[in-house]
């Protein structure tokens, strides 16, 4: 417990958090939101902001396994929590893609690309729930995330390509070992 | 939908379904867009909006801000080096407003701070005093003289015109006149990046701009201008775009110039990130028409006469409604031979937010008038509205409502046909007839089509560049003045480069915009890119081809005009072609060299001192304008395309659900299949968002909402499935015979869906959006009830 | 940016209590309404809620306590919930998005006291019972009673809403849960209608509940619509009736405002055929 004595007059508070995988202690600003300090503390810039009152859904990341956005949180909240941002997703770039984020190449699901970390998160979020979602558990799942390039067909492509490549390595490291 | 296949053409790379070039860095996250880019001892700059939509400035009082610690700069009109104003059209707008506010978006002052949170206490520390001045916010009231004046040379803005024919005559010889009003309303481009730039002092006290820019040329005219530096100090460079249409054009001049002034002011790098809000209550948006519309017909159907006056409001400033406005008039009567037209199309200046550029450019509207006048003419007529269009569809040689003969294939009859086919069109009208007499929901199906002129026309200069250098290893590194700001243009562009050279996409790199590295290539804009760009770049191409060919032949004993370049090789053309990567073993073990790398040739070539570079130039063809009869060869040539929508619409609470969309669009030639399809989707997309959900809602020139939760976009539960019908009659002029896709996917989208609601309704509603109150009452509520329904 | 100052996160609730017990913290629950309200002038002071293990569902023998930490996700998947209180999963079930459901929680959405959330005319329907907890008592008031203006409740600056208590329906009632929105997908409410018809073993509907969000300046019970029902066998025109009635309460309180020509016919409509689906028995039949 951090205690009004501790936390009620500093600015700071000390949080540990996994983050792709890899431990953090930090001490994070208690007036930002993660979305500001995925990007501005750490320069994961991979995890984009759209509308800041979690309507675009361009932040969502996995959060203890699930699909938030990052605007809604404040740092500090994120003590204890396991997180992963599309940097996480496939970190060794071009050569080792993802599943999903193979499929949303090739199916052309990708245009100005602004939208896309956070679809792919959702994505990845609802193949943790089901492995073969119905098209209307994937439009439930995405319908948090605008996207203004594609009309999402080609996104409903992509997240259908995926599920048929997937294999249970492809979600196990993000399987929160909170849940 | 299909799986991506390739094509059977002539050619290699064009017409096959790429990935996009940049997607995976879009995929991993690595792309980096305006607000990813940071420099260190940055400073954070923040404006100081107007709070008022038209008033008189008294004062402007910045001390307190001034004296914050961490407060770097706080800079006004009077800091500003060179002109306070920027604008292709009109040059009027204000970079920092000096005398007066003309809407809530215009800004007075800027702070830079060593944090966002420094700069926002130092912009509500500063106190401006204004004297509040009547706002006008009706375009119609704004041309009245009674009306406040929102510039000093009256509110009108521009009047465009057309003038056929007799409209008179046209008329008098029409067994049947209908006339009719309809309006449509302001949309935000609502690009999921807000905008962002990053200004650098230079090392030669000049200044670099990086950020979420569409048109580099035009924004570096307006920093040299306002900074009063020469254009060579000024460097604007794009970053990924995440996503414009049009919105991120010209206008972003103002805050790129705001960043620079601050930028050279404190001498520090200069952030300027917009939030939601912010881009909503200032970034301009699509222009709200009034239309009337009069029409004329005989008995049989053939249109005889076309009448139409049409206001839109342009809001605070000029900017691009001048050319957005032409580009309405030209469309204005629809794809129809009309043989009398009179269009009168007047923009006015409000106190609105302005209005300027946004995908279509002046066309969704008209589309939606010109195509729901058809639905009403053709049931006035006791006529199907398919068969009432195609009586009336240009064809080869006919004229356009602007004099045009057209000399190309003519597809908007093959369009509706197609789209007609697909969604069987009169059965499914007949079959819903039926079920809507005793079931619920209600069903429609609708139909809408257009001609629209490719690229800029009679608007302006049109002329793009693209620069090729093959690398000695035979990688390729291509760049264009024309950008890439998510509809595939980097793709599209390296497809023709692959073709050209003979040389696998992914050997090619293409580089984002630098107006230092490239020569003004004009605006991205008016679907141009792949034309103008297609046609600059295989220039280059052909330039650097001809240079290495006789190198080739020398090598390979051969005639130059028997090479064939393809898949990273040149080889002799008898020569089988068909090789792969996995050839190159064989290649390699021949003894007379029959074949070489692309790559030992570009070396080759290298040693020799042959220039491996070249720099495309395209200049379109030209056109001609009669500004006073609205005459002449608007463009060069057209495109046709038709949509088809069909609808389930709950008629006790106004609820709309889009279940199947067709379109059919004449693109000349696909070039990336994958990229076609995708702007035809979000076309129809944007398109059902136009026609359903979207409006950026004013009263007195205030905005009603400001971000995502009000202003609503079509999410992935709201789009239907989609099928498409590309039409390929090449076009002599277009590369490999493309002509354009972006603008024409959206502009008929809106226009099928209405017609198809009203079907379903048996209920014209003349007015968009068509939300639950339109569709459940036929017309819209407004909190104050001012705006008046359009039609009786 | 966003105006906090100071981010508080006890482990028990009764140190929660003692922060609390200043009166200057504001409970942070999902923050789904509370962040970005915080963007502007919004509660500078925040408590989370995260570490109090506040999203329990309980089952006793005559009621279910549905902790106020649970988020609508939980409440969407968890099986006492989806079988007892079946209208507040699928209310539940129709909030925001899926990011939005996976954080925001059934207590914010009643404290947030939206004339249009979605979870409310749910809870009035269950007679939901919130529990009021400060450092020195302990309270229950009906969730009727709770919301006492738009965006107003009566809570006390040093009270936490721990959970809401709510009746299971007795057997054989019918429900059904409409929301009315512009999209097909994520809706700020344009109307929302909780429906349950409890029927004798004669067909004839014993008793009738009906609530109504985004009609009223506070969602609310219909009891007057809910008396005209009781007693009565099914029928379309009885639920038309009904409809009526409703939309003429609607007039009556709320004002003929901007909305009415359009709210007015539909909320008719709409209540017919809320009745009407619960009385198909094709949703939540218990």
């Amino acid at each position: 417990m951090k205690g009004p004595q501790d936390s009620a007059t500093v600015a700071r508070v000390q949080v540990s958090f996994r983050l792709n995988g890899v431990s953090f202690r930090k001490r994070v600003p208690v007036d930002w939101t993660l979305l500001r300090y995925l990007r501005e503390g750490l320069g994961y810039y991979g995890t984009k902001c759209g509308c800041e009152i979690g309507d675009c859904g361009a932040c969502t990341v996995l959060y203890d396994g699930v699909a938030l956005n990052a605007c809604l949180i404040l740092a500090p909240q994120v003590d204890g929590v396991d997180i992963w941002t599309i940097e996480g997703v496939a970190p060794q770039g071009e050569r080792g893609l993802h599943p999903v984020q193979q499929a949303f190449v090739e199916r052309g699901a990708v245009h100005c690309g602004f939208c896309t970390p956070g679809f792919v998160m959702s994505t990845i979020a609802l193949f943790l729930e089901t492995r073969n979602p119905s098209r209307q558990e994937i439009k439930e799942a995405l319908a948090g995330n605008l996207c203004r390039c594609t009309g999402y067909i080609q996104i409903l492509d992509a997240v259908k390509t995926a599920a048929s490549r997937l294999r249970d390595r492809d979600l196990k490291k993000f399987v929160s070992r909170r849940r | 939908m299909p799986a991506p296949r390739k094509k059977r053409t002539a050619f290699a790379a064009i017409g096959t379904s790429v990935p996009n070039v940049d997607a995976v860095d879009k995929v991993t996250g690595r792309a980096k867009y305006g607000a990813d880019h940071d420099r260190k001892g940055q400073l954070y700059g923040r404006v100081k909006y107007s709070e008022h939509p038209h008033a008189l400035i008294l004062s402007i009082d910045v001390s307190r801000a001034v004296n914050l610690s961490g407060v770097r700069a706080v800079l006004t009109h009077a800091d500003i080096p060179g002109e306070n104003s920027f604008g292709t059209a009109v040059p009027h707008q204000v970079v920092l407003c000096s005398e007066k506010v003309r809407y809530l978006g215009d800004v007075v002052a800027i702070v830079a701070a060593d944090s966002e949170e420094i700069a926002a206490k130092a912009v509500e520390s500063i106190t401006v005093k204004y004297k509040i001045l009547p706002v006008v916010s009706d375009p119609v009231e704004a041309l009245s003289p009674r009306s406040p004046a929102v510039h000093a040379g009256g509110n009108l803005c521009v009047h465009q015109k057309v003038r056929k024919g007799d409209v008179g005559t046209g008329f008098s010889q029409s067994e049947v006149v209908l006339e009719r009003e309809y309006a449509t309303q302001k949309v935000e481009h609502a690009y999921m990046e807000p905008e962002a730039v990053l200004a650098e002092p230079g090392e030669n006290g000049g200044i670099t701009v990086t950020g979420s820019v569409q048109n580099l040329y035009s924004i570096r005219r307006g920093l040299a201008r306002v900074l009063a530096l020469p254009l060579g100090r000024v460097r604007v460079r794009q970053a990924t775009l995440g996503g414009s249409f049009g919105g991120k054009d010209e206008a972003m001049t103002a805050l790129c110039c705001r960043a620079a002034l601050l930028a050279l002011k404190t001498g520090r790098p200069v952030k300027m990130v917009n939030t939601r809000e912010n881009s909503m209550r200032e970034s301009y948006k699509r222009h709200p028409y009034r239309m009337k519309y009069k029409v004329g017909a005989d008995r049989r159907g053939f249109l005889k006469a076309m009448e139409i006056t049409i206001h839109a409001d342009a809001g605070a400033y000029a900017a691009m409604s001048p050319f957005v406005t032409w580009r309405s008039t030209v469309q204005a009567t629809g794809p129809y031979v009309v043989p009398n037209v009179r269009t009168d199309v007047y923009a006015a200046y409000t106190n609105n937010c302005y209005t300027s550029a946004m995908r279509g450019f002046g066309s969704p509207q008209v589309c939606f008038g010109s195509e729901s006048l058809m639905d009403e003419l053709a049931e006035k007529l006791g006529m199907d509205p398919l068969e009432v269009r195609l009586k009336n569809t240009l064809r080869g040689r006919s004229t356009t409502a602007t004099g045009q003969k057209l000399n190309h294939t003519v597809s908007v009859g093959e369009a509706l046909l197609n789209v007609t086919k697909k969604g069987r069109f009169l059965k499914t009208r007949a079959s819903n007839r039926k079920h809507n007499e005793r079931s619920h929901p209600k069903k429609g199906v609708g139909i809408s089509c257009s001609y629209r002129g490719v690229s800029l026309g009679a608007e302006g200069v049109d002329a793009a560049g693209v620069t090729v250098s093959l690398q000695t290893d035979g990688s390729v590194v291509a760049s264009s003045g024309l950008v890439d700001m998510g509809q595939g243009a980097a793709t599209t562009i390296s497809l023709m480069v692959a073709e050209e050279l003979g040389v696998t996409v992914d050997r090619i790199r293409f580089l984002g915009a630098d107006t230092s590295r490239l020569p003004d290539s004009g605006p991205t804009v008016a679907s141009r890119t792949s034309f103008m760009a297609g046609q600059a770049a295989r220039r280059a191409c052909k330039e650097i081809v001809e240079r290495i060919r006789p190198v080739a032949s020398e090598v390979l004993g051969c005639p130059v005009d028997s090479l064939l370049f393809r898949n990273n090789w040149v080889s002799h053309s008898t020569e089988r072609t068909r090789r792969g990567p996995g050839s190159r073993k064989a290649g390699r073990g021949r003894a007379g060299r029959k074949r070489l790398r692309l790559g030992e040739l570009a070396s080759l070539c290298f040693a020799r001192g042959v220039s491996l570079f070249a720099h495309g130039w395209y200049r379109a063809p030209a056109t001609s304008w009669d500004e006073r009869t609205g005459q002449g060869d608007a463009y060069f040539t057209f495109v046709y395309g038709a949509n088809l929508a069909e609808v389930e619409v709950d008629t006790e609470t106004g609820t709309v659900r889009v279940t199947r969309f067709v379109s059919s669009h004449d693109v000349g030639r696909v070039l990336n299949l994958n990229g076609a399809r995708g702007q035809v989707y979000g076309g129809v997309a944007m398109g059902l968002g136009y026609a359903l959900f979207e409006e950026y809602a004013e009263q007195d020139g205030r905005p009603s909402l400001e971000n995502f939760d009000e202003y609503l976009l079509p999410t992935v539960s709201d789009v239907p499935e989609t099928e498409i019908v590309f039409i390929e009659n090449p076009d002599r002029l277009g590369p490999y015979g493309a002509k354009s896709l972006g603008e024409p996917a959206c502009e008929i989208a809106a226009p099928a869906i209405a017609n198809a609601v009203c079907d379903a309704l048996g209920m014209r509603v003349r007015e968009l959006p068509l939300t639950l109150e339109r569709v459940r009452l036929g017309r819209g509520l407004s909190r104050k009830e001012k705006r008046g329904s359009a039609g009786p | 940016m966003i105006d906090v100052t100071t981010y508080i996160r006890p482990g028990s609730l009764e140190e929660a209590l003692d922060v609390l017990a200043s009166g200057e913290f504001t409970p942070l629950a999902g923050g789904t309404d509370l962040i970005p309200h915080a963007r502007g002038r919004g509660p500078r002071k925040m408590l989370d809620l995260s570490g109090l293990s506040l999203d329990r569902v309980t089952r006793t023998a005559s009621s279910i306590e549905v902790g106020a930490c649970a988020t609508h996700s939980e409440l969407c998947r968890d099986a006492v919930v989806t079988k007892a209180l079946p209208l507040l999963s699928k209310a539940a079930a129709l909030v925001g998005t899926k990011q939005v459901r996976n954080r925001g929680t059934l207590g914010g959405n009643v404290v947030n006291a939206s004339p249009c959330a979605d979870t409310v005319p749910a809870l009035l329907n269950h007679d939901a019972v919130a529990v009021l907890v400060s450092k020195d008592a302990r309270r229950k008031v009906p969730v009727e009673a709770f919301i006492t203006g738009p965006y107003a409740t009566c809570i006390g600056p040093n009270e936490l809403l721990t959970s809401i208590v709510c009746e299971p329906l007795e057997k054989p009632t019918f429900v059904s849960f409409l929301k009315l929105g512009r999209r097909q997908a994520v809706n700020i409410s344009r109307m929302s209608l909780a429906v349950c018809l409890m029927m004798d073993g004669k067909g004839s509907i014993k008793g009738a509940r009906v609530s109504a969000g985004a009609v009223f300046p506070v969602a609310r019970r219909m009891r007057e619509v809910e008396r005209l029902l009781a007693g009565e066998s099914p029928s379309k025109r009885l639920f038309a009736e009904a409809g009526a009635l409703a939309a003429q309460l609607m007039v009556k309180e709320s004002g003929v405002r901007w909305s009415t020509p359009y709210k007015r016919p539909v909320l008719a409509a709409l209540l017919e055929r809320a009745l009407a689906e619960a009385a198909s028995g094709n949703f939540g039949e218990q």
